[in-house]
C-alpha cells in the first residue's frame, strides 16, 4: 500500500492536534473542573479581594473567621435543626466530623440516639471515644451511662474513680448527678455495702452541708435508706425516710420503703397508712422515674399489693 | 487547510470551550442540563451568640428549557424550594418559586414584583413577595438595590449585590417587621458563592463549599442513612406474619417521644415475672452480654417487626444462640398489655427495645 507524502503530512498533524487536544483536555482533571473549598487553611484569602473592594467592610467567609473546633460545635447546634437520630441529624455531624475528627462534642452527639434506642454495640465507638478525647467532660458521663443504661456497675466505678482527680477539690455532677452518689449506688448494687455507705454519706454530708436539706434529692434520701436497710439498720433507713417525707413529699417510693421497714419493724398500722400514701402517690403519678431508663428502686403495683397482703393478713382485715 | 490554520483553529475552538469573553455566573452548561449541586455551609447567626448553629444544604442547578430551576436541598436530601429563574436577559429574573414542607404542602410565592438579579446594576423596581402560609401567617419582603461591583474571586470574574429592604411576617398573633440588607456574590462558572442576609436580629450566611455534579450526588443519595432505629419490615425476625403499624414507616416516632412512653403495663415488674416464668436455660458459658430485642409497638397495643441488637459485655460484636434470641422474644411477645406513646393525646406507632443483659445464659437485668 503506497502512502502520499501529503496524506502522511495530514496523518502528522492528525496525531499532533490529538495529542494536543489531550494534553489540553487533561489539564482540567475533574477536581479542578469543580469547585471544592479546603480548610487547611490555604483558602484564608479567597475574599481578600473582596476585602479590598472600596465599601465591603470587609465580608469575611464564616468559617475563616472561626477555628475549626468553633465550627464543629456550630455543627452539633445545626444537628439540633433536625430529629436526633435522623438523616439529617446524622449527616450535618458527619460533615462537622469531617471538620474536626477529634471534637468529643460531635461523637457524644452522634451517640445519643444510638444510646437511647438499644445499640450497646456503638457505645465505644462515640461514648467512648468522646471520654478519651475529653476525659474531663465525658469520663463522668459515661459512668452515668454505665450505670443507668447498662447497669455495668464496676466500669461506672471505674470511670468515676478515673475523673475524680482529673477535677480536685471539686465534686463532679455529671448529667446533674453526683460521683459520689454514683459510686455509693454502683458499690451497693453490686452487694458492697459497706463501701457504698462511705460514699452515701459523702455524698448526704455533701448535700446536707449545701443548704437546707429539704431541697435534697429525693433519690438520695432513697438510696441512703435501702442501702441502711440492706445493712440491717433499719431505724436508720427509717430517719433517712422520716425526713424526706417529713415535708408532704408524695412520692410512692419514699412511702413504699418507709411502710416496708414498719412492716419489718412490726408497726403494721404505721405501715398500711405508710403504703396507702405510696398506692395514692403512684396513682397521682408521684413515681420516682428518670428518663430513658428505669429508675433504680422503682416501685409498681405489684409490689404494693404483695405489701397489702402481707400486712392485710396481720391486721386481720 | 494549511497545517498552521488548523493548529490556529483548534487552539481558538479549545480556548472557547474553557474561557467567555462575558463572564456567566452558571456553571457551565454540560452542567446544567445533567444538573450540578452547589454545597453551602448555611451559618445563623443571632444575636446572642449561644444560638448560633452550622448546617450545610445544597443548591441544586437544572436547565429545565428556558428556565433554571433552582432547588434548595436540605442536608437529608428533602428538597424543599424551588425557584425558577430566567437567565435570558443580562440580568436574570426569578418570578416563580414553590415551597415544599413536610406535612405535604406546597406553597407558592407571589411575586408582586419579580427579584432582579442585577448584575449590570441598572436602574430596576424593587422586588416584593408575599407567601401566605396554611395556617394564615403571612410573609411580606420589599427589597431594593443597592450596587453591583466587579470583583474577582477564586481567580475568577465575579459580581457583588447588595440591596436593602424590610420583611413582614404576621401570624394571628403576632406582627414582626425587619429591617434587612443582603449581600450576594456570584462567580463566574459557579454562581451563587456566598450571600449574608442581615437583619437587626440575626444575621443568615451562606457560603458554597463545594460543587457536585450530578452522578457524584446519586451516590451521596444512594449512601443516605436511614434513621437511627429504622427497622425495615421485610428483614424482621417476625417477617411473613399479619403485624403491622398504623401509619406509615415514616411516622413511627420513638418509645420515648410521647406521654406516656410506650412500655409495658407493669414495666420492668411484668418483665421480670415473665422471665422468671419463661427463662429455663441452664448456665452456658460465654453466652454473655446485651441482647436487645428492637421491634414496633403499634397505635393499638401489638408489637412485632423484631430484629436484634447484640453485644457482648464489653460492648463488641457478639451473637446469641438462636433458642435464647427465640426464648427473649417469646418473652415480650407475652406481655399481657403494652401502653402505646401518647403524642397530644394520640396513641402512636413507636420504635421500642428491651435489653436481656445475660451471664452464662442468665438473665442478670432487664432494660432499659
Amino acid at each position: 500500500m503506497h502512502t502520499s507524502p501529503l496524506n502522511f503530512k495530514m496523518l502528522k498533524l492528525s496525531i499532533f492536534c490529538l495529542s494536543l487536544a489531550c494534553i489540553l483536555c487533561s489539564c482540567r482533571s475533574p477536581e479542578e473542573r469543580y469547585f471544592s473549598r479546603s480548610f487547611d487553611g490555604r483558602d484564608e484569602t479567597l475574599l481578600s479581594s473582596v476585602d479590598r473592594e472600596p465599601g465591603t467592610n470587609g465580608i469575611r467567609l464564616p468559617s475563616d473567621s472561626l477555628s475549626q473546633e468553633e465550627l464543629s460545635d456550630l455543627f452539633v447546634q445545626g444537628s439540633f435543626l433536625y430529629y436526633q437520630g435522623s438523616p439529617g441529624h446524622q449527616l450535618v455531624l458527619e460533615e462537622g466530623l469531617g471538620l474536626a475528627p477529634t471534637s468529643a462534642l460531635l461523637h457524644r452527639e452522634l451517640g445519643v440516639a444510638y444510646l437511647k434506642r438499644g445499640f450497646a454495640d456503638q457505645f465505644p465507638r462515640y461514648y467512648g471515644r468522646a471520654a478519651e478525647l475529653d476525659p474531663v467532660t465525658w469520663l463522668g458521663w459515661r459512668a452515668y451511662l454505665y450505670l443507668y443504661f447498662y447497669r455495668d456497675y464496676q466500669r461506672a466505678i471505674d470511670d468515676c474513680n478515673a475523673l475524680d482527680p482529673l477535677t480536685p477539690n471539686f465534686v463532679d455532677h455529671p448529667q446533674s448527678t453526683s460521683i459520689d452518689y454514683m459510686r455509693g449506688l454502683a458499690h451497693h448494687q453490686l452487694g458492697e455495702y459497706a463501701v457504698a455507705r462511705s460514699y452515701i454519706d459523702l455524698h448526704m454530708d455533701f448535700e446536707r452541708s449545701s443548704g437546707d436539706p429539704q431541697y435534697i434529692e429525693k433519690t438520695s434520701y432513697l438510696l441512703s435508706a435501702v442501702n441502711y436497710i440492706a445493712l440491717g439498720k433499719l431505724d436508720d433507713a427509717l430517719i433517712e425516710l422520716d425526713i424526706a417525707v417529713s415535708w408532704g413529699a408524695k412520692w410512692a417510693e419514699l412511702h413504699y420503703y418507709r411502710a416496708s421497714i414498719l412492716f419489718e419493724l412490726g408497726r403494721y398500722a404505721e405501715a398500711r397508712e405508710s403504703l396507702n400514701l405510696a398506692i395514692r402517690g403512684y396513682e397521682t403519678e408521684w413515681n420516682i422515674s428518670r428518663p430513658y431508663v428505669e429508675e433504680f428502686f422503682a416501685v409498681y403495683p405489684n409490689d404494693f399489693e404483695e405489701l397489702a397482703f402481707n400486712l392485710d393478713i396481720l391486721l386481720g382485715e | 487547510m494549511k497545517p498552521h490554520v488548523a493548529f490556529l483553529l483548534l487552539i481558538v475552538s479549545i480556548s472557547a470551550c474553557t474561557r467567555m469573553e462575558n463572564p456567566n455566573f452558571l456553571p457551565r452548561d454540560s452542567d446544567l442540563q445533567a444538573g450540578i449541586y452547589n454545597k453551602y455551609y448555611v451559618h445563623y447567626q443571632p444575636t446572642d451568640r449561644n444560638e448560633w448553629n452550622t448546617e450545610f444544604q445544597y443548591i441544586r442547578l437544572k436547565k429545565q428549557g428556558n428556565f433554571i430551576l433552582s432547588q434548595n436541598i436540605k442536608p437529608d436530601y428533602q428538597v424543599t424550594t424551588d425557584n425558577f429563574i430566567d437567565p435570558s436577559e443580562p440580568n436574570w429574573i426569578l418570578n416563580k418559586t414553590l415551597s415544599y414542607f413536610g406535612n405535604g404542602d406546597t406553597i407558592s410565592t407571589n411575586y408582586i414584583q419579580p427579584y432582579i438579579y442585577n448584575f449590570n446594576n441598572e436602574d430596576i423596581p424593587p422586588s416584593e413577595v408575599e407567601t401566605i402560609y396554611s395556617n394564615d401567617s403571612y410573609f411580606y419582603e420589599y427589597l431594593e438595590h443597592q450596587n453591583t461591583r466587579d470583583s474577582i474571586i477564586v481567580n475568577r470574574p465575579a459580581k457583588i449585590l447588595t440591596a436593602k429592604g424590610y420583611r413582614i411576617f404576621r401570624t394571628n398573633s403576632d406582627t414582626t417587621e425587619l429591617n434587612i440588607s443582603r449581600t450576594t456574590i456570584y462567580v463566574d462558572g459557579i454562581g451563587l458563592y456566598y450571600s449574608r442576609l442581615s437583619t437587626p436580629a440575626f444575621n443568615y450566611i451562606w457560603e458554597l463549599v463545594e460543587q457536585i455534579p450530578e452522578r457524584a450526588y446519586r451516590k451521596l443519595l444512594s449512601e443516605k442513612p436511614e434513621r437511627i432505629a429504622y427497622i425495615n419490615p421485610n428483614e424482621t425476625l417476625d417477617r411473613g406474619t399479619n403485624f403491622s403499624s398504623c401509619d406509615s414507616s415514616d411516622q413511627i416516632v420513638d418509645y420515648y417521644n410521647g406521654n406516656p412512653d410506650g412500655a409495658p403495663v407493669g414495666r420492668k415488674r411484668t418483665l421480670e415475672k415473665l422471665t422468671a416464668d419463661m427463662w429455663d436455660f441452664a448456665e452456658r458459658s460465654g453466652v454473655s452480654g446485651y441482647l436487645t430485642l428492637r421491634f414496633v409497638l403499634n397505635c393499638e397495643g401489638e408489637v412485632g417487626w423484631f430484629v436484634t441488637e447484640q453485644a457482648d459485655l464489653d460492648f463488641g460484636a457478639t451473637t446469641f444462640p438462636p433458642d435464647i434470641i427465640q426464648r427473649a422474644k417469646d418473652i415480650i411477645e407475652s406481655v399481657p398489655e403494652w401502653q402505646p406513646t401518647k403524642i397530644y393525646g394520640e396513641s402512636r406507632d413507636s420504635y421500642a427495645y428491651i435489653t436481656f443483659k445475660l451471664q452464662d445464659a442468665q438473665v442478670i437485668d432487664i432494660l432499659p
